[in-house]
């Protein structure tokens, strides 16, 4: 076991080892998504369900619709919202948030988040293509950037929390036979565009002048999993302190770029939900803002009738990204801190330590994996016909809809949190190093998931 | 050791005797003091996320680096580890 170092004014925290089951929001997420299943079968095989706390605003067509729902339903908004804030109040505060600032700003976001939720539900919406995450991510630009809201209501606005505690609650409603029959194809996939990303933004950065760490940050953020990847680059590769800065705002300008522009031209092209997925799963840059693409990409699918469901566009995306590509940023991490130790700066006796593979892996996809896993073996003895008349509105759907307030709060915070004036200014190298690699990225994946497996796309849910 | 090595001369070696970033007077790690330093973590990302292990930024140098590695210039923290 570890020893712990707690001090102040950011010195040095120590959560290594069993600490890390409370010290990061990769396990809490675990605990939280993991414990939403269990209370929701453990209900279901009762013979009762979660369905009552897991409410959210139906279609409606007029205002008295709505307001005849919040009429008759508003006890239960009140238990889910006081459900939610104790949850995330108990795990937050066990990060080190304040509880007395994390409170208000999650009734602003629990608050905000309704009304998101009742826009997307409007029966007019599709017809506008005003899908819910897109409308969140806008509102919440929208308020951080013009309007301007105090810091500390940060505290509430956790992007990666969020999205991390919907993917393991997802995981709960993929069947684990699809995580093994696509995901080997999913790996390949994004093994190839990865690569060739990578390869891209690493060696036109060092072709143009930039520091090799830099381009190494550049080329892992746009290759892997966004932000995250990028700071775990750069502290295995040594890079300075202003090389993380500008990779995380070339992933954030790129990733909010592609949240609108692959839906967009996805539905120009009409693509299948499911092909649409795998490519938004290959070619963004960040999994909170590529869920957003996918989900919003899964309804204009729907309704226009392009071919597939909203679930296979997330869960295509899912499998890509997640599986795919998050995954491997361990070895990634690896891999150039040898190279980074044994070539770059050879220091004697130096070497990279292997064992980051492990500390570095995304630990909340084992709780993806789980809740599949949980659900799958629990419904097994179920027919076809009697899952969808039982298992599905009394245990599947209330955890979806339960998901759905997840991501909500995700896209929501992604807004509120993104204030481009405070940024770091990227500069022109870095820019064109990371910008060729997303042109290459996009194509690369593009081809692969359109052309190439496009029929394992879009049969993913037959 | 030398205090007038040049930055870039100076790397992440592997622990030594003397200890680790970790406790080191230049080295910070605490989630939230980074979130604030580094901008933008917090908007696609998160320095609570798993992926960033115990990684942190060397004043001295002004780099990123783990906290398990160590460097000549290493200075030991006023408060040093606790016992486990």
């Amino acid at each position: 076991m570890s020893v712990g170092t707690e001090t102040q004014g950011g010195l040095s925290l120590h959560s290594s080892g069993w600490k890390e089951l409370w010290r990061k929001e990769d396990w809490w997420a675990i605990w939280l998504g993991l414990g939403i299943v269990i209370v929701g079968y453990a209900l279901f095989a009762n013979g009762s369900s979660i369905k009552w706390i897991a409410v959210t605003p139906p279609k409606w067509s007029s205002l008295t619709q709505l307001g005849d729902h919040f009429a008759g339903n508003w006890q239960r908004y009140v238990v889910q919202f006081i459900g939610w804030a104790a949850v995330f109040s108990l795990a937050l505060n066990a990060l080190g948030h304040k509880a007395q600032e994390f409170i208000p700003s999650f009734v602003l976001l629990y608050l905000l988040s309704v009304a998101v939720i009742v826009i997307g539900q409007w029966s007019r919406a599709n017809y506008y293509n005003v899908e819910a995450p897109l409308v969140a991510l806008v509102l919440g630009l929208f308020i951080s950037n013009i309007v301007g809201l105090p810091r500390w209501l940060d505290a509430g606005f956790r992007v990666e929390f969020y999205i991390k505690t919907g993917i393991v609650l997802l995981g709960a409603t993929l069947p684990f036979t699809l995580i093994v029959w696509a995901g080997p194809v999913a790996i390949f996939q994004a093994s190839i565009v990865s690569i060739v990303t990578f390869a891209v933004i690493y060696f036109i950065g060092v072709k143009i002048g930039l520091d090799r760490r830099l381009a190494a940050t550049l080329g892992v953020g746009g290759a892997v999993c966004g932000v995250s990847a990028a700071i775990a680059a750069a502290g295995a590769v040594g890079a300075r302190k202003e090389h993380g800065p500008i990779a995380i705002t070339l992933v954030i300008l790129w990733a909010i770029v592609m949240i609108f522009v692959l839906p967009y031209v996805s539905a120009v092209l009409h693509l299948n939900a499911g092909v649409a997925g795998a490519w938004i799963g290959t070619s963004e840059f960040a999994d909170a803002a590529g869920f957003a693409a996918a989900q919003s990409y899964g309804g204009i699918a729907v309704h226009n009738v392009f071919g597939g469901t909203e679930d296979q566009a997330v869960w295509a995306f899912t499998l890509m990204k997640v599986v795919g590509r998050d995954v491997w940023i361990g070895i990634w991490a690896f891999v150039l801190a040898v190279i980074a130790t044994t070539r770059w700066e050879k220091v004697p006796g130096q070497k990279a330590d292997a064992a980051q593979i492990w500390w570095r892996f995304p630990k909340f996809v084992i709780g993806f994996v789980v809740a599949s896993l949980i659900v799958t073996l629990a419904t097994a003895d179920y027919s076809l016909a009697e899952f969808n008349k039982t298992v599905n509105p009394a245990l599947v759907a209330p955890i979806k809809d339960l998901r759905t307030w997840a991501f909500i709060f995700c896209f929501l915070s992604i807004g509120l949190t993104t204030r481009f004036r405070e940024l770091a200014k990227a500069g022109a190298k870095p820019f064109w190093a990371f910008t060729s690699g997303v042109a290459v990225n996009v194509v690369l994946g593009f081809v692969l998931s359109a052309w190439i497996f496009a029929q394992h796309w879009t049969d993913l849910v037959r | 050791m030398s205090a007038n090595r040049p930055k870039d001369r100076v790397g992440p070696v592997p622990s030594q005797p003397g200890g680790t970033c970790r406790s080191c007077a230049h080295f910070r790690n605490d989630p939230a003091w980074l979130e604030r330093a580094v901008p933008g973590l917090a908007s696609l990302g998160s320095a609570y996320a798993a992926v960033r292990d115990e990684d942190g930024l060397c004043l001295r140098h002004d780099r990123f680096t783990g906290a398990r590695q160590t460097c000549p210039d290493r200075t030991p923290a006023a408060r040093g580890p606790t016992a486990p």
